[in-house]
C-alpha cells in the first residue's frame, strides 16, 4: 500500500532520484476544499454538453453548412437541451485553504471534478461516540475533516442529497497474531499482472517477480463472537439513514449484521490480510463492527490466532452525504452547474472499483472540456461508454438513469452483455476508443494492442482452419474430452470438425486442441521432411513454410482466444437479441403521445410524470425510467400499437394527406 | 382567441393565443356537433425558437349522426427530449388540422368552436348551448369564443347483451335469461331512464318541486338484484306526436312497459370494468332484448336529469347521454384499461367469453382466477433463486464459502472448504431440473388444454352409402345432412357441432371413399373424397363406418383411408383414436361377429342407425374418447408421478392455453436444459450456464413480468452471506 502510494506520487509529481519526470501539466496541491466558484444566472452554457446522438443527427439535417450547424447545434442545446430548465450556474473555480497556513486559496478552473468520498458531512462514529471527520489517519489519532462548506452549496442548488454509511474494521497488530492458528491463503502463481502491457511483455508483477510476494490467513468467528455480537449490539452507534439503522452496502454487512441475519450459522470467515510489505498492520476483511474499542478487542480476541491480538486503530463506521446521479448526465457533469463533475462515492457508490472507474470518465471529460475551452475551441464530443462497452457503461448509466438507494455495488449480474464484458478483453474493447479520445497515448501500449489484436485474429484464424475427422479428434484428443458419444456415433466418421467447433464443446480447453493440433502438426513436418530429403529441388521453394514449428498460443492472447471461441454462440445470440430489440423499436414511441390518468389509468402518478418529463422516443429509453414497471411498458407498448394501427387506417383512407403534413412538418 | 384558418389540405389552425402560458395548464377543447364525416385526426403540434410544444389528441372520431363529438387537447412542454424534434422546427409556431375528407374538413372547420376551459380540468360537462347551435353555420372566417361552449371529454358509456345467444348481434336461438350490460359514467343515468314511467325529459323543465312529485326512480342497492320493471322511454315519444295536446295537457304520459327485469348495479370502481356497471337480468325472447336495446340506443343524447339525492353539490348543469353499442371486446378493453385485468387474465376473459361447453368455461375461469398466474409466479420465483445462486457463485465464488446448503455443514463450518462455491451451485441443478420438468409437463398438457380450447374434430369416414350421414344425423338429433339411399349422396364435408361429456366436437361427416375406377364416380365425387380425407387427417378422433352388408371392402375402405399411402397418418393418428362402428346391423343376422375380431385392436360397435341399436353405448364411447384426449388422464405424465416437483399451491389444473405463453415457455425449459448440460461440465463453463439461465428468465419474464437484476440481488443477499 505504501509501495503503491509512493510510486503513484513519483509518476504523478516526478522523482528526480529515479529519473522521472513531473507529470506534464500537473500540479497538485493539498488542502481543503471548502467552497465552489460559481458564476450564477440564466443561459449558462455547458462546456461539453451531453448530446444525444439523436440530437446530431436533427442538427445535421435542419442545417447544412458546418459553422451554421454548429451554431444550431449550440443553440438548441443551450435552449432546449435537457439541461437548460435545470442549469443555474458555471463553475469559475475553487475555494480552498491551505491547511497550513489557514490562507483562502482561489484556483480559477473552467472543470471542477468533486470526488468527496466520505467527507461530505462525514461523521464518524465508534460505539455510541459520534465526532464529524470523513476518515481516520490509518496510524495516528488524526481525524481529517469533514468538507462541510460543499454541503452547504450543493444543497444551495437544489442537488438531492441523502445519507449513505460505510465501515472499517480494526486494524490489527500483525505482531501479536498467532499465524499458525489461522489457515493459510497463498498468493496465486503464476501472479498475473493487471496491466495489459505488462501482460503482452509476459511479465510477473515486479514484487511477485522479486518473490517478494506475502500470504493472507484465514481465521473464523466462532459461537462466542456471536454471543459477544449480540450482546453489546446496544452499544453500536445510531445512524441518520433508513430510521437509524444506516444505510450501508448490502454486500459488505458488519459483522453485527452478518450474525443477526444468518442466525443459524455458528461461524463467519475472516480473511487476515496484511497492509503491506513494509508494515505490521493487518486488516481483518469482513470483521467491521463500530463497537467501543474495547468490546471489539474482546471480539477479536474470542478468534483463533487472535487471543492475544492488540488492535492498532479500532474499527468505524462513517456516514456522509451523497447526491442522487440522476442528476447527472452521462458525463458525470452535474445538470445544474455547468462545469462541475462528480464521481466516487458522493455518486452513491461503493469507494472501490466504481469510484476509480467514475473518475476515468468525469475526469476525461471534464479535461477535454476544460483543454477545449483554454484553447478556444468547440466543444467536444462527450466521452462516454455504452452499457456494451464496458462495466463503466453500466454503473453510470444505472446511476445517471435510475439513481440508486444504497451504496452501488458493480456486480457482474447488472451486465446485459456479461459475455462480451471480460477482463481479458477489457484492452480490445476500450484502449482504441480511449486513443481515439486523447486519453491514451503511451505508444508502447497501443503496440501491445495491436500485437494482441493481431496474434488474436491469427490463432482463431488457425483454429478455424484446422480440421481433422470427429474420429481422429476422439483418438486423439481422447474421447472423454474430445466430445466422447457424440463424435464416436456411427455414420459421423467421415464428418469433419474444425478446431473451433471442437474448442466451442464445453470440456475442452485450448491447450487439449493445441496439443492436438501440434502433434498433427509434427507428423506432417515430418512427412514433408522425408519428401523434402527425396527431391531437394522443390522443397527449397517451400522450405521456410515447412520448417516452422507449431507455437501454441502464447500466454499473453490464451483467455483471449479461448474466450472468444467458446463464447461464440452467446456473443452471435446476444448481438442477435440486440438486433431483434432494435426491429422492435420500430416500434417508437410517437413524440405527440399523450401521458395522463384517463388514457393511461393504470399507470402511477410517477409513472406519468417520468413519462412526460423524460419523454422517451424508444422502448428501450422506456425501458430505462426506472419505476416503470414492466406491466406498464407492456401496457403502453400496446397502446402505441393501437396508435399506430389507428393512425395507419386513417393514413390509408386520408390517402396521402397525411403524409403530405408529415412532409411538411 | 384563436384563429382557424382553412386553406389547403392540411388546414392549419393558427394559433397567436396558444402560448407558453397554456403550457402544462388548460386543456383546449374542439367541440363539434354531429356532422358525418367517418375519421378525423388531429395532431397539434407547436415550435417555437425558444421551447418545443407537441402535443396530440389521437382517438376514435367516429360519429354517427346523433353524437356529438369533443376533440380535448391539452398543450404540453416536453422537458427532456424535446431536442429531439428538431426536425420540425419552424419559424413560427404552427398548429395543423388534418381530417379526412375534405370536405369533412371544410365542415369541421365551419363548424367549430375553439374554446378554453379554465385551469381547473374538473369543469363539469356543458351542453351546447342555443346561440352555438344557431352559430353552427356562422362564417368560418371569423369565430367567436362562447365561454358556454366548454365541454369535458368523457367516455361514451356502452351498453351490449352480454349474455350468449349469438354473440353481439341478436341471436336467433332465445335464452331463458338474457343479461344486456351498461358501463360507463352515464350507466345510471341510462338505467333511471329505464326505470321511470315517465319522461324525465319533460319534468326537468317543470322545475324542481315537480320532479320531486314525480319521483325519479331510485337505483337498487350496489350489488343487489331487485326486480324492477323498464320502460320504453320510445313509446312516450310515440304518443306524444300521436296526440300533442294531451302530453302538453296531462302532465306525464305514462311509457309501455318493456320488461320485467332483474336488474343489479356495480358502482366503480369496484366494478368488472372500473366504471358504473348496470346489468339488466331481462327475459330471454328476442322480442324483449330486442326492445331493450333499441331503448338504449334511443337514449343516446338524452339530457340527464339530476338526482335529488346529490343535494350538498351546486346544481351541475343538465349532461346528455352519450350511450352507445359496445364494440366486441369492448368491456373487457375497458377492465384492462381501468387496470383491473392483468394480460393473462385478459386473454383467459377472451376464452372465457367464447367458451362453448363447460370444460372450456372451467378451463378459462381457472386461468382467470390467476390459477396460471400463480403457476407463473412460482416459477419465476424458483428462476430468480437459481439466478441468484448462479450469480452469488459468479460474483463472490472466489471470495467467499457459499456454504448456503446448511445440510452438508455438519456444525464443523470451519473445515468447509473453499471450492469457488461450486458446492451451492450443485444444490441448485436439482432445482432447476424439478422446474424444467414442471415446464415440460405443463407443455406437454398445454396441447391438452388447447385442444379443450379449440374443439376435437371428429371425422366420419367410410365407403359410400355405409350409412355416415345416418350417423351424423343421428348424433347431432336433427337432419343435418341429407340422406338418401344412393350412393354417394355427401359431397361435402358437412359439419355439426357437438358437446361430448362437455367437450367441444366438431363432428365431420365426410364423402363416402371408394374407388375412382368405380362405376358412376364423377369429377365432383372425386373431389369430395379428396376432402374427406383432407378432413381425416386433421381429425383427432375417426370414426370409420363399415357396412355390415359389404364388410370387407367397407374395412378396406376405412383402413386404406387411415393408413392410406400417406405416411404422415402413421405418427400422427393413434389406432387408439380410430372407433370402427359396423353400422346396418338389422340387415345381417348377426354373421359379422367373428370379422369383427379382426379389429380387436380397435374399438368397434355394432350399430344400426335404422333401429338406433348400439348407439348409446358407440356415444359413451365416443365421449370417453374425447374426455381422455383433453384431460390426458392416461398419458402417464400425470402430475402424480412426482409429487415433490414444484408444489405451488393451488396450480393443479393450470394449463398453458395461450400460443404466446407456450413459445416462451419452451423457450425457457430449452434454456434450462443446456443449463443443466453446462453445469455439469465443472467451473469453467459456469458463466455460459449462467447465461442460459438469464436466457430463461428473460422468456419467463415476457409472460410474468421482466425479471430485475435487483429481484435477483435481493435474494441472492437474503440467502448468502456475503460480506467484505
Amino acid at each position: 500500500r505504501d509501495l503503491y502510494k509512493l510510486n503513484m506520487q513519483a509518476v504523478l509529481l516526478g522523482d528526480s532520484e529515479n529519473g522521472l519526470e513531473k507529470y506534464e501539466n500537473l500540479d497538485v496541491l493539498e488542502a481543503s476544499a471548502e467552497d465552489l466558484l460559481l458564476e450564477e444566472g440564466e443561459g449558462i452554457e455547458s462546456l461539453a454538453p451531453f448530446a444525444d446522438p439523436l440530437q446530431n443527427d436533427a442538427a445535421s439535417t435542419t442545417s447544412s453548412s458546418g459553422e451554421e450547424q454548429r451554431v444550431q447545434t449550440a443553440k438548441s442545446l443551450s435552449s432546449t437541451a435537457a439541461n437548460a430548465s435545470h442549469r443555474r450556474a458555471r463553475i469559475r473555480g475553487v475555494l480552498a485553504i491551505d491547511p497550513s497556513t489557514g490562507s483562502r486559496l482561489e484556483i480559477e478552473s473552467s472543470a471542477v471534478v468533486l470526488t468527496t468520498g466520505t467527507f461530505l458531512r462525514g461523521v464518524l462514529m465508534i460505539g455510541r461516540e459520534r465526532y464529524s471527520g470523513g476518515r481516520h489517519l490509518r496510524d495516528s489519532e488524526e481525524v481529517e475533516p469533514p468538507s462541510i462548506g460543499l454541503a452547504l452549496t450543493l444543497e444551495r442548488f437544489g442537488f438531492p442529497l441523502g445519507r449513505l454509511k460505510t465501515g472499517t474494521p480494526a486494524r490489527l497488530d500483525g505482531r501479536t497474531i498467532d499465524w499458525d492458528g489461522c489457515k493459510i491463503q497463498p498468493s496465486e502463481r503464476p501472479a498475473q499482472p493487471f496491466s495489459h502491457v505488462r501482460q503482452s511483455r509476459g511479465e510477473e508483477p515486479p514484487m511477485a517477480a522479486v518473490g517478494r510476494l506475502i500470504d493472507c490467513y484465514q481465521t473464523a468467528t466462532n459461537e462466542a463472537t456471536h454471543k459477544l455480537v449480540t450482546d453489546y449490539a446496544h452499544l453500536l452507534p445510531e445512524y441518520d439513514g433508513m430510521d437509524g439503522k444506516g444505510n450501508g452496502p448490502r454486500y459488505c454487512p458488519s459483522i453485527y449484521k452478518k450474525v443477526e441475519r444468518f442466525a443459524e450459522r455458528k461461524s463467519h470467515n475472516s480473511f487476515l490480510e496484511p497492509e503491506g510489505l513494509n508494515t505490521h498492520i493487518v486488516y481483518p476483511n469482513g470483521m467491521s463492527g463500530p463497537y467501543p474499542e474495547e468490546i471489539q478487542l474482546q471480539i477479536f480476541r474470542t478468534m483463533k490466532g487472535l487471543e492475544n491480538v492488540e488492535i492498532i486503530r479500532p474499527g468505524y463506521d462513517v456516514e456522509y452525504d451523497f447526491v442522487n446521479p440522476r442528476v447527472l448526465t452521462h458525463t458525470l457533469e452535474t445538470k445544474a452547474i455547468a462545469g462541475l463533475y462528480l464521481a466516487g462515492q458522493i455518486c452513491g457508490t461503493t469507494g472501490y472499483e466504481e469510484a476509480g472507474a467514475q473518475g476515468i470518465v468525469a475526469g476525461a471529460n471534464a479535461g477535454r472540456a476544460a483543454g477545449a475551452a483554454y484553447r478556444g475551441e468547440e466543444a467536444p464530443e462527450p466521452f462516454v461508454l455504452g452499457r456494451d462497452e464496458a462495466y463503466i457503461g453500466v454503473l453510470i448509466d444505472d446511476l445517471v438513469t435510475k439513481g440508486t438507494l444504497e451504496p452501488y455495488r458493480m456486480f457482474t449480474s447488472r451486465a446485459e452483455y456479461r459475455i462480451s464484458l471480460r477482463a481479458d478483453n477489457a484492452d480490445l474493447r476500450l484502449t482504441g476508443k480511449g486513443a481515439e479520445y486523447g486519453l491514451v497515448t503511451d505508444p508502447e501500449r497501443l503496440a501491445a494492442l495491436d500485437m494482441r489484436e493481431t496474434m488474436i485474429t491469427d490463432n482463431v484464424e488457425r483454429l478455424r482452419k484446422f480440421k481433422l475427422f470427429v474420429t481422429e479428434w476422439a483418438a486423439r484428443g481422447g474421447s472423454d474430452i474430445m466430445g466422447g458419444d457424440a463424435m464416436n456415433r456411427p455414420g459421423r466418421e467421415s464428418h469433419k470438425k474444425s478446431a473451433e467447433e471442437v474448442l466451442g464443446m464445453p470440456h475442452v480447453t485450448l491447450k487439449h486442441v493445441e496439443e492436438v493440433m501440434a502433434a498433427v502438426h509434427d507428423e506432417q513436418k515430418t512427412q514433408q521432411q522425408q519428401q523434402l530429403s527425396q527431391n531437394e529441388d522443390e522443397a527449397i521453394i517451400n522450405n521456410e513454410e515447412s520448417i516452422e514449428c507449431f507455437i501454441p498460443t502464447p500466454s499473453s492472447v490464451y483467455d483471449t482466444v479461448e474466450a472468444s471461441v467458446k463464447y461464440k454462440s452467446y456473443v452471435v445470440r446476444q448481438e442477435k437479441d440486440i438486433e431483434s430489440w432494435r426491429k422492435a423499436q420500430g416500434a417508437r414511441i410517437p413524440p405527440n403521445i399523450i401521458y395522463n390518468h384517463s388514457i393511461m389509468p393504470t399507470f402511477s402518478k410517477e409513472e406519468i410524470e417520468k413519462l412526460n418529463r423524460f419523454k422517451p422516443t424508444t422502448f428501450a429509453e422506456a425501458s430505462q425510467i426506472s419505476g416503470l414497471t414492466p406491466q406498464s411498458l407492456v401496457y403502453l407498448y400496446h397502446h402505441v400499437m393501437k396508435l399506430n394501427k389507428e393512425s395507419k387506417r386513417k393514413s390509408e383512407s386520408v390517402d396521402g394527406a397525411i403524409a403530405t403534413a408529415n412532409g411538411k412538418m | 382567441m384563436v384563429f382557424i384558418s382553412a386553406t389547403r389540405q392540411p388546414a392549419f389552425i393558427v394559433g397567436d393565443d396558444i402560448t407558453e402560458s397554456m403550457v402544462h395548464s388548460p386543456p383546449v377543447c374542439l367541440t363539434i356537433p354531429p356532422i358525418s364525416f367517418s375519421t378525423l385526426c388531429l395532431f397539434l403540434m407547436t415550435v417555437s425558437s425558444s421551447m418545443t410544444t407537441t402535443c396530440a389528441a389521437s382517438r376514435h372520431f367516429i360519429a354517427p349522426s346523433g353524437r356529438r363529438t369533443i376533440l380535448a387537447f391539452q398543450v404540453h412542454k416536453s422537458l427532456q427530449h424535446s431536442t429531439y424534434y428538431r426536425g420540425n422546427e419552424w419559424n413560427g409556431r404552427y398548429y395543423s388540422i388534418i381530417s379526412t375528407p375534405f370536405q369533412a374538413q371544410q365542415n369541421l372547420l365551419q363548424s367549430m368552436r375553439i374554446s378554453r376551459v379554465a385551469s381547473n380540468s374538473l369543469l363539469p360537462s356543458y351542453p351546447f348551448s342555443p346561440s352555438f347551435k344557431q352559430s353552427i353555420s356562422a362564417d368560418t372566417e371569423s369565430i367567436n369564443v362562447d365561454e358556454e361552449t366548454i365541454y369535458q371529454e368523457e367516455e361514451d358509456t356502452i351498453f351490449a347483451l352480454s349474455s350468449g345467444g349469438g354473440g353481439a348481434s341478436i341471436g336467433s336461438g332465445a335464452t331463458a335469461v338474457a343479461v344486456i350490460r351498461i358501463s360507463g359514467p352515464c350507466a345510471f343515468d341510462a338505467l333511471r331512464e329505464l326505470l321511470s314511467p315517465y319522461s324525465l325529459e319533460n319534468g326537468a323543465k317543470k322545475g324542481e318541486e315537480e320532479i320531486k312529485h314525480m319521483k325519479i326512480p331510485k337505483l337498487p342497492k350496489p350489488r343487489m338484484a331487485s326486480l324492477r320493471t323498464l320502460y320504453d322511454p320510445l313509446s312516450v315519444a310515440k304518443g306524444r306526436s300521436d296526440n300533442n295536446k294531451c302530453a302538453a295537457n296531462s302532465m306525464q304520459e305514462r311509457r309501455d312497459p318493456l320488461d320485467s327485469a332483474l336488474v343489479l348495479t356495480f358502482p366503480g370502481p369496484n366494478s368488472f370494468t372500473g366504471e358504473d356497471i348496470v346489468e339488466l337480468h331481462c327475459h330471454g325472447s328476442r322480442a324483449v332484448v330486442h326492445g331493450v336495446l333499441s331503448a338504449l340506443s334511443s337514449l343516446s343524447s338524452t339530457p340527464i336529469t339530476t338526482t335529488q339525492d346529490g343535494s350538498n353539490h351546486p346544481p351541475s348543469p343538465p349532461r346528455k347521454l352519450s350511450l352507445r353499442p359496445a364494440d366486441p371486446g369492448e368491456f373487457t378493453q375497458r377492465a384492462y384499461a381501468h387496470g383491473k385485468l392483468g394480460l393473462v387474465e385478459v386473454e383467459a376473459l377472451a376464452d372465457l367469453i367464447v367458451a362453448d361447453t363447460s370444460l372450456q368455461r372451467k378451463q378459462a375461469l381457472q386461468q382467470f382466477d390467476g390459477r396460471l398466474s400463480r403457476l407463473y409466479g412460482g416459477w419465476r420465483e424458483e428462476l430468480i433463486k437459481g439466478l441468484a445462486h448462479a450469480e452469488a457463485v459468479i460474483d463472490f465464488g472466489d471470495d467467499e464459502a457459499l456454504d448456503a446448503d446448511d445440510d452438508e455443514d455438519d456444525g464443523d463450518g470451519n473445515d468447509i472448504e473453499n471450492d469457488g462455491g461450486m458446492s451451492i451451485w450443485g444444490t441448485i441443478r436439482p432445482r432447476i431440473t424439478s422446474l424444467r420438468e414442471a415446464m415440460n409437463r405443463h407443455l406437454a398438457d398445454a396441447s391438452r388444454g388447447e385442444l379443450l380450447r379449440d374443439g376435437l374434430r371428429i371425422a366420419i369416414v367410410g365407403r359410400p352409402n355405409a350409412g355416415k350421414s345416418s350417423l351424423l344425423n343421428l348424433l347431432a338429433g336433427r337432419d343435418a345432412a341429407i340422406v338418401s339411399s344412393s350412393p354417394g349422396t355427401t359431397r361435402d364435408v358437412v359439419e355439426v357441432m357437438l358437446d361430448l361429456g362437455g367437450v367441444r366436437c366438431t363432428i365431420l361427416d365426410t364423402a363416402g371413399v371408394r374407388e375412382e375406377k368405380e362405376e358412376g364416380v364423377n369429377e365432383i365425387e372425386v373431389e369430395g373424397m379428396k376432402r374427406a380425407r383432407r378432413a381425416a387427417k386433421d381429425a383427432h378422433i375417426i370414426v370409420g363406418v363399415v357396412d355390415a352388408t359389404d364388410f370387407d371392402r367397407g374395412l378396406e375402405a376405412v383402413k386404406e383411408l387411415i393408413h392410406g399411402n400417406d405416411s404422415e397418418f402413421e405418427g400422427e393418428l393413434k389406432n387408439g383414436n380410430v372407433i370402427y362402428v359396423l353400422n346396418k346391423l338389422d340387415l345381417v343376422e348377426r354373421q359379422g361377429d367373428q370379422s369383427m375380431s379382426e379389429l380387436s385392436d380397435s374399438v368397434t360397435f355394432g350399430i344400426s342407425c335404422q333401429t338406433s341399436e348400439g348407439v348409446d353405448g358407440f356415444l359413451s364411447s365416443l365421449t370417453s374418447q374425447a374426455l381422455s384426449l383433453v384431460s390426458g388422464s392416461d398419458d402417464g405424465t400425470d402430475s402424480t408421478m412426482n409429487p415433490r416437483l414444484l408444489t405451488v399451491e393451488g396450480t393443479e389444473g393450470a394449463v398453458i392455453t395461450r400460443a404466446r405463453h407456450r413459445r416462451h415457455v419452451e423457450e425457457a425449459a430449452d434454456a434450462l436444459e443446456r443449463f443443466e448440460q453446462l453445469s455439469g461440465q465443472g467451473y469453467m463453463v459456469l458463466d455460459m450456464a449462467a447465461e442460459e439461465l438469464r436466457l430463461a428468465a428473460s422468456e419467463l419474464g415476457r409472460i410474468t413480468g421482466a425479471i430485475d437484476v435487483e429481484d435477483v440481488l435481493d435474494v441472492l443477499f437474503a440467502d448468502f452471506c456475503i460480506g467484505k
